[in-house]
């Protein structure tokens, strides 16, 4: 009986002492990625704010793209 | 997900529960406080047999942990690393947390705190103390004069321009006060270690190591605490405080001092079991199978030097920012938990070899609750301190919405 409380008393301390503070650590450091993670998604998914001017097509180009199409 | 909601007067929610709490337990603190200003040591623990304890681990720590701001200021300004700038203008404000911790602690510890201005008058240049307290004093001038022109960054010095001025010509002399910070901080960091290596009465402690193993555990551990308080703050205000590229590199350098410092603290402790050496032998028994053994082999070598090394080796090749919060988070346990070893098992194993002397001469030590009072009232200010500081001074990253109020 003796022997199995030493067991419990050593495994009580080893999740006292090691454990807990290990845990806490794991958990803040695992919310602290998730955030990091999610800030960088949010980075990746913002749309690039600059609209580039879409140049109007020459009707002597658009001709000649025409002709192209129909000898090729 | 954080709920960022704001009360009425402008201030989230979140952080004025955690403000509140703070001050909470500094009030405690200031009546353990005031208990041992009122009727002295008495009301804690500490005895002649044992004279130093929880409070002087805390100094100790706060001191080696403030050691970032030396170390990481000398890689900008004396290494040239200027990339690391902002990591050190971090460090250099929690040392100065640090050291004002350090000194609050210390006022408390020497029994007589109305004579703490003896050391400045009275000069026993004999002492390791003398030595580590003039140090402490210059260096946290220096550290003032390296904030100040971080505190002057607030808005609040925009209609003091001579303020700013000054903090200007302050802060072109950086490179001046990084050295001089330097020269300081290596001679108190390695004093505090030989005051326990030049006590020849308690062999454990009586080693020449030991001045070398406080300089390289402070600038391995210093920089860690530096690296977790950016990523916690990173996280709780959505902003990076310190580019994560320049986070990864200083863990680099962490990681390889830290696994140097393993090394050295391994092998010295070892040695002393090569031969039998009278109560230094004894002594390196109950910490490596005795009552020490639990915190000296899980947290000071696995889980405080270890893993911590190999996680922010590894953390600074893969970027996982996971591995870098636990890595220098259990470097930081390991430092603290390090200096708790070295003082209590030199000051609770036996004064004799004389089996019939060893139980009278072997006292044990646990703090009293106004020891635990006092050091957390104590951490709590630094911390008050450094929420305040990052929350509102612009140099550490705080930023300004349109309607002035610090986001």
């Amino acid at each position: 009986m003796s022997g199995f409380m030493d067991v419990l008393i050593v495994a009580g301390l080893f999740v006292l002492r090691i454990g807990l503070p290990l845990a806490a650590l794991l958990v803040v450091g695992g919310l602290i990625e998730r955030a990091y993670r999610r800030r960088e998604a949010q980075d990746t998914e913002r749309p690039i704010a600059v609209e580039m001017p879409v140049p109007e097509m020459q009707p002597e180009m658009a001709n000649r793209l025409d002709e192209e199409s129909r000898t090729s | 997900m954080l709920k960022r909601q704001t009360l009425k007067f402008g201030l989230p929610r979140l952080f004025f529960l955690w403000v509140a709490l703070l001050l909470a337990v500094m009030a405690v603190g200031a009546y353990a406080v005031f208990l041992v200003f009122t009727r002295g040591l008495v009301v804690t623990n500490l005895t002649n047999q044992v004279p130093w304890g929880l409070w002087i681990t805390v100094d100790l720590s706060a001191i080696a942990l403030s050691g970032g701001a030396f170390f990481l200021s000398a890689l900008v300004y004396v290494a040239g690393i200027k990339r690391f700038k902002p990591i050190a203008r971090l460090a250099v404000f929690i040392g100065l947390l640090g050291y004002s911790s350090a000194m609050a602690t210390l006022l408390l510890d020497i029994g007589r705190p109305d004579r703490f201005w003896h050391s400045l008058v009275y000069w026993n240049t004999h002492s390791m103390l003398w030595e580590v307290t003039m140090c402490i004093i210059l260096y946290f001038n220096v550290l003032l004069l390296e904030v100040f022109p971080i505190i002057a960054s607030h808005k609040f010095f925009d209609r003091l321009p001579r303020v700013r001025a000054v903090a200007e010509f302050v802060h072109k002399g950086a490179p001046v006060l990084a050295v001089m910070g330097l020269g300081f901080s290596l001679l108190h960091q390695s004093s505090l270690g030989a005051t326990y290596g030049v006590v020849i009465a308690r062999p454990i402690w009586f080693r020449p190591t030991m001045p070398l193993l406080f300089i390289f555990s402070a600038i391995a551990a210093g920089p860690a605490l530096t690296i977790a308080a950016a990523l916690v703050t990173g996280w709780l205000t959505n902003r990076d405080i310190v580019p994560r590229d320049v986070l990864f590199d200083a863990a680099r350098i962490a990681g390889v001092l830290l696994l140097v410092y393993l090394y050295m603290r391994f092998w010295d402790t070892m040695a002393g079991n090569y031969g039998y050496v009278p109560l230094r032998s004894e002594a390196t028994n109950e910490l490596t199978r005795g009552v020490f053994a639990l915190r000296f082999w899980n947290w000071e070598i696995v889980l405080g030097g270890l893993i911590p090394a190999v996680l922010m080796l590894w953390s600074s090749r893969s970027r996982s920012v996971m591995g870098l919060f636990v890595g220098s988070g259990l470097a930081v346990i390991g430092l603290v938990i390090n200096r708790w070893n070295t003082t209590l098992l030199g000051l609770t194993t036996p004064l004799s070899v004389n089996p019939p002397l060893h139980y009278p001469l072997t006292p044990t030590y646990s703090p009293a609750w106004t020891e635990w009072a006092v050091a957390a009232a104590i951490i709590s200010g630094a911390l008050l301190a450094y929420s305040l500081g990052v929350r509102y001074l612009p140099a550490l990253g705080a930023t300004t919405d349109t309607s002035g109020q610090a986001a």
